[in-house]
């Protein structure tokens, strides 16, 4: 069994649009569209290149080195994964509690990730779609268009950014590559003079986060019905939440709804997260399908990430963001916290909770203290888990007595979301191209679906020279039809070649 | 007080021949540290080339960028580039030109600018150094040299010599994490 539009009944009949790779995602996405004569769609799939040389670079490693190197799968969210590691590896260490400085080390660190990942989606990645239009020119439909047109709201997304690297340089102690967690604890806590400086700015960084949550409040409101319907479709999901339901991005247990938003399993204990999920696999793709094992593989699917948080959690706990959720599951009776753009304004609310929590802690003296380790007895198995920017992020290792890792296990946020963002992409289709001549703007419309996620594919490669997005249309018997090409003007050219 | 000559490299220190940019800046700034008549030069380097880089140019006089390529010829090319506005910012990862021309709309004009493309021939998680790669870094660095004194004249006065730097070793094998920089030995 496959779901609507994943499988064509005779693929050989019908014409095939690749969109290669998908822009503005991390790493290397392609969508290939069948449509018939009439342009009506029959299948649409997104296929997403894993790598899954995870297991290898990890494996044989002494085990107090991966919360180091795992930051070298990612380009985009090193930190997450520095965490995640870290977290598996303090129960290698029989750590169960961290000591406090410790701890609110590790979360300035993932609420400085937080803040300038999100930044950074917004305000350069999807704030040209939704400030222009999903199918408006793509010559202005980019971040220098935003500059251009409104540099106040550029320039606010660029020092929040920077705000966001400079809390994770301060506390992870440097720029890039960052050695500040360690199993058991972390090494370094902050200086009266590196406090000072980052709370100099924290409250403005707060400011603006709310200035952007309602920015995408205005946005929906003046697009309320497109936005409610795009991509729109129900889903269950899975978050971690504290011990009284309160978001909580670094620790907690597992909380996941069914479709109908009712409770499947809360407060599960992460360290077996193998007793509720499995990852399915399906011929087409490279990347796994993670389901719920007690739907199965065809009913389990569920999405993670600032959506899936801000709905499932009971509450923010810090007060302005915790006003903002509550106005969005109210807002327009809650249609927006289920319409797949809502990933846009939650991500917001998310920002603005990781600007208050960093405001907080900068003013939490355990933050300068001393006790930076805790150890414990020895185990040969952990599991860390967070909540990453795009969503729950899982690490589990086996190590030896050696104390080499000799198993490692990663399902990384936009695994969790591979068939959630199939399913999007097939709404898009079915909404927008179904029956329509296929322009340029027309597929924007499709990746707009997929950055609503903000998937990141964990490449980090990036040599000049790569990076097009070719657009091909191509008959039954193989012969390009049409080639959609965007430049290295940024610009699109439609190319009809002169049939034999 | 900024530093008038900002060196940025980029790339995955784990991705095979990606490590040309990091490995690159590490190997310039022991050669600054041992030519304190070049003047005060940043060298700064990260996994990818992002908005907020564009903050790094303030107050700058000349950059150079330093990247892997596997478009450009053996063993490296070195061209002056301006702010662009190019397909680059679609994607998580930016080209030199857009981050000027980011500068250039949200600050000032921004400084000369030049980038230092170096052949790299594989990217995979895990590999090494190529070997071939490691011959066209030792090449990019003397050039990088040689750009410094020409685009820095007072550094070559101050020296009263001409440019004589020469580049150190660079070792194919830059894949290990030592404990001593990131973790802590049991």
């Amino acid at each position: 069994m496959s779901f609507e539009l994943e499988t064509a009944t005779h693929p050989e009949q019908l014409r095939r649009v690749a969109i290669d790779p998908v822009s503005r995602v991390e790493g290397h996405g392609k969508v290939t569209i069948l449509l018939d004569d009439d342009n009506k769609v029959h299948q649409v799939r997104l296929h997403i290149v894993e790598f899954r040389g995870f297991e290898k670079f990890i494996q044989g490693r002494p085990y107090w080195e991966v919360p180091v190197m795992v930051q070298r799968l990612c380009g985009i969210c090193p930190v997450s994964h520095h965490l995640a590691a870290s977290k598996a590896l303090d129960m290698v260490m029989g750590v169960r509690q961290l000591t406090p400085t410790a701890e609110k080390m590790r979360r300035l660190m993932h609420y400085g990730q937080m803040l300038q990942s999100h930044a950074l989606h917004f305000f350069h990645l999807s704030s040209p779609d939704l400030l222009f239009g999903f199918g408006s020119d793509v010559a202005s439909r980019n971040i220098v268009g935003v500059v251009a047109a409104q540099p106040e709201v550029a320039k606010k997304g660029v020092l929040l950014r920077k705000y966001g690297q400079e809390v994770i340089r301060m506390t992870a102690g440097k720029r890039v590559h960052g050695t500040g967690s360690i199993p058991g604890g972390v090494n370094k806590s902050l200086s009266a003079e590196e406090r000072a400086e980052l709370l100099k700015d924290a409250y403005t960084m707060v400011a603006w986060s709310r200035e952007a949550v309602h920015l995408v409040r205005d946005l929906f409101a003046r697009n309320l019905v497109e936005y409610n319907a795009f991509g729109r479709f129900r889903s269950a999901g899975m978050c971690l939440v504290r011990a009284d339901g309160a978001m909580d991005l670094y620790h907690g247990g597992l909380r996941a709804r069914d479709i109908d938003g009712k409770p499947l399993f809360d407060h599960f204990d992460y360290s077996r997260y193998w007793d509720v999920i499995a990852e399915g696999v399906k011929p087409w793709s490279y990347m796994k399908f993670p389901y719920f094992k007690a739907f199965g593989p065809e009913d389990g699917s569920y999405r993670v990430g600032p959506l899936t948080r801000v709905t499932h959690c009971d509450s923010i706990p810090t007060p302005l963001a915790d006003k903002e959720r509550e106005d969005f599951l109210a807002y327009d009776g809650g249609s927006a916290a289920g319409a797949t753009l809502g990933y846009h304004w939650a991500r917001m609310i998310e920002m603005l909770h990781a600007a208050e929590s960093i405001k907080d802690l900068l003013h939490d003296d355990d933050i300068v203290g001393t006790d930076l380790m805790a150890t414990g007895e020895r185990q040969e198995r952990g599991v860390g888990v967070i909540e990453a920017p795009r969503g729950t992020l899982i690490h589990h290792y086996r190590v030896d007595e050696n104390d080499q890792v000799i198993r490692a296990n990663l399902i990384v946020s936009t695994t969790h979301n591979n068939q959630a963002m199939n399913t999007a992409v097939r709404e898009v289709a079915k909404q927008y191209l179904d029956g329509n001549e296929v322009t340029e703007g027309l597929l924007n419309h499709i990746e707009v679906a997929i950055r609503a996620f903000d998937p990141c594919l964990s490449c980090a490669t990036h040599a000049l020279g790569q990076m097009p997005l070719e657009v091909s249309i191509v008959g039954a018997d193989g012969t390009v039809i049409d080639d959609v090409t965007r430049g290295a003007d940024g610009l699109v050219r439609l190319e009809t070649p002169t049939l034999p | 007080m900024t530093a008038p000559t900002l060196i940025f490299g980029w790339g995955n220190p784990s991705r095979g021949d990606d490590a040309l940019g990091p490995l690159f800046v590490d190997h310039f700034a022991e050669l600054v540290r041992r030519h304190p008549e070049w003047g005060e030069v940043e060298c700064l380097t990260d996994f990818q080339l992002q908005v907020e880089h564009a903050l790094d140019l303030a107050g700058r006089q000349r950059v150079l960028f330093i990247d892997a390529s596997l478009d450009a010829p053996e063993p490296f090319t070195l061209t002056r580039i301006k702010a662009t506005r190019d397909d680059s910012f679609t994607t998580h990862a930016m080209s030199p030109q857009a981050v000027l021309k980011v500068y250039a709309d949200i600050a000032d004009e921004p400084p000369p600018a030049w980038l230092m493309a170096i052949r790299g021939e594989g990217f995979e998680l895990g590999e090494a150094l190529s070997a071939s790669a490691g011959d066209n870094l030792h090449a990019a660095l003397a050039a990088a040299a040689e750009w410094l004194m020409l685009a820095n004249p007072s550094a070559h006065r101050d020296a009263g010599t001409a440019p004589t730097a020469s580049p150190p070793a660079c070792h194919a094998n830059h894949e290990a994490v030592s404990a001593a920089s990131g973790g802590r030995s049991p």
